[in-house]
């Protein structure tokens, strides 16, 4: 009799919704150490540790977050956390993080992106070598490839990812960002920016998306995020992003 | 005493049943097991025995052909298999001894038809030809001197699919005729060189629109006019442009001025809902559709307990099925594509036959629904559409706005309510509006009406009435959708500033009666500014105001910020319970919903529908029903519940439906007026299982696949185009074998399936579980044109894409370089061997768009599901031909560019994953 309540107990304990799958965690942000190219430990310090600090000094407490978050063993881990975030130097993948990150998304998360996760770690061996490749990204909704840079933003319509910058008129920048030169493909643009690519200036392109999927959505912010002590409009942009009124408006919060 | 007095009430009654009904019945000159010989005494005398009163006679043989009365026309055609005999004038004979009156349905000629001679020998045969003009009126006069002396049971002209010639000239030599409409109606020049193209934002194009509308209302005004000159009325038949997946724009549909000039508007009523809001047309008649291939013939016949007119397609199919079998079986090329007639092409099963096929259960059937006719609805709520803004709003794909804005709404409301529909503009505008106390107005359902509508609408409401309006602006305009005016502050008190991004949202409310979603739930909201209206619901962190109310005079008006989306339909039900109260309703209903009521006398009819259970409502003394009543399921004959008080009704009595598919009409009344109701069938089990019986396909045929190395491909026999994709891909070095049938244990025979659109979708349609299983174990598949999820084909990869509509487009294009378009360049276009249209895919989730079309929409869409691969393919290979051609399109070997990248998607189906 006491096995049997011992077996029924450990049955709640290991289906029970509860247990393993509330969102308890408010962000992680992916470290991205484990994957190898040549400038991977620069790339980290300057860009994927500055976003944590600066996310820190917003009053938030990130987490440290690996790269394997996305494997299908660590669902329950990661769908703890109600925003991840990918700094813009964590550009490959292997098809089966990509697959997770989706999953993430649809089940409820929040996944706010500084990269456009374009590349494919097809071989899954962590290494840039040769077979890699890059694709537009569907959980993304916009394809952003080569580099280009950004002076001036316009925000399309007022919403909690641009509360705090003027809706409907152009605004300069404080100083020129880099970013990926992007095409949407099926996200909905909420900032667009000029495109100033091989230093012409060459049409508009989105500066600020999202795409909901299932439960939640992913953020797609264009400009690398970087000095953004010297760009307020970008800091504000990370700010909403992270922001709990965010937060409510795309994800179901189950 | 009293009993006589009931008895003679009762027989009296029952006479003004039977004589105050109106059954068209759609017949031609007899079908192919009579090939030419007309059997006209036995399909008056059958048609007779079943109750009908009219005949739609297809006097003029396929689209702009012979006619089956000599006739001396100049450019018009007799029909020479008819020898000595003269149909029209048997038919009449026949049918003027039973009193059954007859149309005379003409279908003219289509710029696409490769006829000769006749009408064809026109210079130009648009409907805006002055030359075919001549031709009908002459025929008409013909009818009128030679015939209706004799045979007054003619009742007039029906014209029958106008919009297949409307909708396939393109009207470039009418570019003089198009500016001077724009200069008489618009009082503006158009400058442009040719026709403009389609796009809602030009106002140029909607004009073209409102052109083509006139063409057709010209045509029309002009052989009614010809007509009433004999007495002989006008019929028009009528498709839903709102409702269709194609591009209906081109048809020149325009119900409003069709309404004034017709006297009888032909209209389906089995499609979901969308019947509903023509049943007000003055001169509607109802089709119940049972003749048409894949229809669920129980809702069918459920539709059809409105009350009104009544018609079926067609006399044939339903009635002589042992001659009708017998003659397709004997037809080798038939048999071999679709097996039996009815279970293979028609895609009903032998139990469905027996239940709802046949001179018996049709008669049954009939006397049953035409039992109600002329009685009045009971409903006091109406959803009202303006179809002819919607269209230019989306014309391209209306159907896919439509079905989220309009049709989700109607079936999901039905859950709660009796609910009719109507239409914005109509004639019987001013009635509808004493009829109906509540109205909801849809999304997109208010724009450019004209300034008496608005005004109509908004004496309604200071007379008392109440309006629903959905997340839409009030505005009036021209027809053209210019010199608009926002009216929406005007009648709904509130002020729209911009469309929300969709979000998840939250409600909060004081008022207890509201309904509030527990759960956040995802919507698309507008950003209101209130006025003068109080907000009765806010999003809970936003305080944005998303519901309000609006009081004018008597009335008020109710404004929604929020689109309707069924995850809140309780929501919606909640607020109209606040607004009006409705005398028939479902309360806690589980899958069971309204189709139709009718009240008359004093009984009252109401079709159920869907499994499952309900509680339904009924208010007696508002409806002015007298009891003690006695509740009947008609179908059966089974009392439900006898002696019911007005009281138990008001508290509502509960009702199930067991089975699925099964037809569940509810009668109230006093145990009297419903003695003459005693079932068409014994009990509900016949009803059991009537969705479940499948037919195998093919079952003794043996599956051949080739020995030796390469990838296995299957190919389903049944397809557009199967025979031509063998032949190609068995000199390409794969082993190609023919697939008989489609369940699991075939499908397994090969790494590869290729499914084009199948000549009867059945067998696709019933094996779709099969299909997804073999794909999720690692099989890769093909589906072509239709097979991609489109029209009668059901979406089994929903997320990788499905059609949603088949341009006449034909020139494509590589947007994607990978596996499947190996070979390829980026850019690279090509036009394929089908040239008539392909299928545009919208792309779900998982889908990757590998090939657009001229116009960047989707035509080949990949993607991976579980273990396997999906190709969805709008393009119809092994299929070559297009409109200009002679000969129409015919079997063909795919060859150069479709042919590699047929080859290509075969080879990365069948590549296993490389993990």
């Amino acid at each position: 009799m006491k096995k049997e309540i011992l077996l029924l107990l450990f049955g709640f304990i290991l289906f029970s919704k509860n247990v393993f799958s509330e969102r308890n965690k408010e962000v992680g942000v992916v470290e991205y150490k484990k994957f190898e190219w040549k400038s991977s430990d620069y790339c980290y310090k300057i860009y994927t540790k500055y976003l944590f600090d600066t996310i820190s000094n917003l009053g938030f407490k990130p987490e440290w977050i690996e790269m394997d978050i996305f494997l299908p063993e660590n669902k329950t881990e990661r769908d703890r956390y109600k925003r991840i975030v990918i700094s813009t130097s964590a550009i490959w993948f292997t098809p089966e993080m990509y697959e997770g990150m989706d999953d993430y998304v649809k089940s409820g998360g929040l996944l706010i992106t500084n990269s456009s996760l374009i590349g494919i770690d097809i071989n899954r061996n962590y290494k840039l070598d040769e077979g890699d490749k890059y694709e537009a990204n569907e959980i993304v909704g916009v394809y952003g490839h080569a580099s280009a840079q950004m002076s001036k933003i316009f925000v399309e319509i007022e919403c909690p990812l641009t509360k705090g910058i003027p809706v409907g008129e152009w605004i300069s920048l404080e100083a020129k960002v880099a970013g990926r030169v992007t095409i949407n493909k099926s996200a909905t643009v909420l900032i667009t920016s000029d495109r100033i690519y091989k230093e012409e200036t060459s049409g508009n392109q989105p500066f600020l998306t999202y795409k909901h999927s299932g439960k939640g959505a992913c953020i797609y912010i264009v400009p690398v995020l970087l000095d953004l002590e010297k760009n307020k409009y970008l800091l504000t942009i990370l700010k909403n992003a992270l922001s709990k009124e965010t937060l409510e408006w795309l994800t179901i919060g189950e | 005493m009293r009993k006589i007095l009931w008895f003679v009430l009762f027989v009296l009654g029952f006479n003004v049943y039977l004589e105050g009904k109106s059954i068209g019945v759609w017949t031609s000159y007899g079908l192919q097991p009579w090939k030419y010989n007309f059997p006209v005494k036995m399909i008056v005398k059958d048609l007779y025995d079943l109750g009908v009163t009219e005949i739609y006679f297809f006097e003029q043989c396929g689209r702009g052909g012979e006619f089956l009365h000599p006739t001396k026309v100049k450019n018009a055609l007799t029909a020479t298999f008819m020898g000595n005999r003269n149909f029209l004038k048997e038919l009449l004979e026949e049918t003027k001894n039973y009193k059954i009156k007859v149309w005379l349905v003409w279908t003219t000629p289509t710029k696409t038809e490769k006829a000769k001679g006749g009408m064809y020998s026109l210079s130009d045969i648009g409907l805006n030809s002055p030359e075919l003009k001549r031709v009908y009126k002459e025929e008409i006069d013909e009818i009128a001197k030679d015939y209706l002396p004799e045979y007054k049971n003619i009742e007039g002209i029906f014209w029958h699919e106008l919009d297949c010639s409307e909708a396939v000239d393109d009207h470039k030599d009418d570019l003089e005729e198009f500016k001077e409409f724009c200069k008489r109606r618009f009082n503006e020049e158009y400058t442009g060189s040719s026709i403009p193209e389609v796009n809602p934002k030009d106002k140029w194009w909607r004009r073209f629109y409102l052109y083509r509308n006139e063409v057709m209302n010209t045509f029309i005004k002009e052989m009614a006019e010809h007509s009433k000159k004999y007495n002989l009325k006008t019929g028009f038949c009528f498709y839903m442009p709102e409702g269709f997946s194609e591009e209906s724009w081109k048809w020149g549909y325009d119900i409003l001025n069709l309404e004034k000039l017709c006297d009888m508007i032909w209209v389906s009523g089995y499609v979901v809902e969308s019947g509903k809001f023509y049943q007000s047309i003055k001169g509607c008649v109802i089709d119940f559709g049972i003749g048409y291939r894949h229809q669920i013939l129980p809702r069918n016949y459920s539709y059809a307990f409105h009350g009104l007119p009544l018609s079926y397609f067609s006399a044939f199919t339903p009635v002589y099925i042992e001659d009708i079998r017998k003659y397709y079986s004997s037809i080798k090329s038939f048999t071999e594509q679709y097996g039996d007639i009815y279970n293979g092409y028609m895609g009903y099963n032998e139990k469905k036959l027996s239940l709802f096929y046949g001179k018996e259960n049709l008669s049954n059937w009939l006397k049953l629904m035409s039992s109600w006719q002329y009685g009045e609805t009971p409903s006091k709520i109406a959803v009202s559409i303006n179809p002819i803004p919607f269209i230019m709003l989306y014309p391209i794909s209306p159907e896919v706005e439509y079905k989220k804005k309009v049709q989700s709404l109607m079936e999901n409301l039905t859950g709660y309510f009796d609910i009719d529909g109507m239409i914005s503009g109509s004639l019987n505008m001013e009635n509808n509006f004493k009829k109906y106390p509540f109205i909801i107005v849809p999304e997109d359902m208010a724009l450019g009406l004209k300034k008496e509508t608005f005004d109509k609408y908004f004496s309604y409401v200071k007379n008392g009435g109440k309006l629903l309006v959905i997340n839409t602006p009030i505005q009036t305009g021209k027809e053209d959708l210019t010199d608009t005016e926002d009216k929406t502050e005007e009648l709904c008190g509130i002020k729209i500033k911009r469309k929300n991004l969709p979000g998840y949202i939250s409600l909060k409310s004081e008022n207890p009666s509201l309904t509030l979603p527990e759960k956040k739930f995802w919507a698309e909201t507008i950003n209101i500014e209130t006025k003068k209206a109080e907000v009765i619901v806010r999003e809970k962190n936003t305080d944005a105001p998303l519901l309000t109310r609006y009081k004018i005079g008597k009335g008020e008006v109710f404004f929604s910020a929020i689109g309707f989306n069924p995850e809140i339909a309780s929501y919606f039900a909640s607020i109209i319970k606040l607004a009006v109260s409705s005398p028939i309703s479902l309360e806690d209903s589980k899958g069971m919903r309204i189709l139709e009521a009718t009240k008359k006398g004093n009984a009252i009819c109401i079709s159920l529908w869907g499994k499952g259970s309900s509680i339904l409502k009924i208010d007696a003394k508002a409806l002015g029903l007298k009891g003690p009543f006695q509740i009947k399921d008609i179908v059966t004959g089974r009392i439900i519940k006898d002696d019911v008080s007005s009281d138990i009704l008001l508290k509502g009595i509960p009702l199930e439906i067991k089975y699925v598919n099964q037809p569940f009409i509810v009668a109230i009344g006093k145990k009297e007026e419903l003695k003459l109701y005693n079932g068409i069938y014994p009990d509900e089990e016949v009803f059991k299982g009537i969705t479940e019986q499948k037919v195998i396909e093919n079952p003794e045929v043996p599956i051949m696949v080739p020995a030796g190395e390469g990838i296995k491909v299957g190919v389903y026999h049944g397809g557009l185009g199967s025979k031509s994709i063998i032949k190609a891909l068995e000199k390409s070095n794969f082993r190609v074998f023919s697939l008989p049938r489609l369940d699991l244990e075939a499908l397994n025979h090969a790494d590869v399936v290729i499914i084009p659109q199948c000549g009867s979708p059945k067998f696709f349609n019933q094996a779709e579980e099969d299909i997804r299983k073999y794909v999720e174990n690692g099989g890769g598949i093909l589906l072509t044109h239709d097979a991609v999820g489109y029209r009668e084909h059901k979406p089994i990869f929903t997320e990788i894409g499905k059609g949603i509509t088949n341009p006449e487009r034909d020139v494509v294009e590589i947007v994607k370089e990978n596996e499947v378009t190996a070979g390829f360049k980026k850019g690279e276009r090509f036009v394929p061997g089908f040239r008539y249209d392909h299928i545009i895919i919208e792309k779900g989730p998982l889908g990757e768009v590998v090939i657009e079309d001229e116009k960047n929409d989707a035509v080949v869409v990949i993607g991976k599901i579980g273990k396997g691969k999906v190709v969805l393919d709008g393009m119809l290979p092994g299929i070559f031909g297009g409109k200009t051609d002679s000969g129409g399109a015919g079997e063909k070997e795919p060859e150069g560019e479709e042919l590699k990248l047929l080859i290509n998607i075969v080879k990365w189906l069948g590549e296993k994953e490389k993990k």
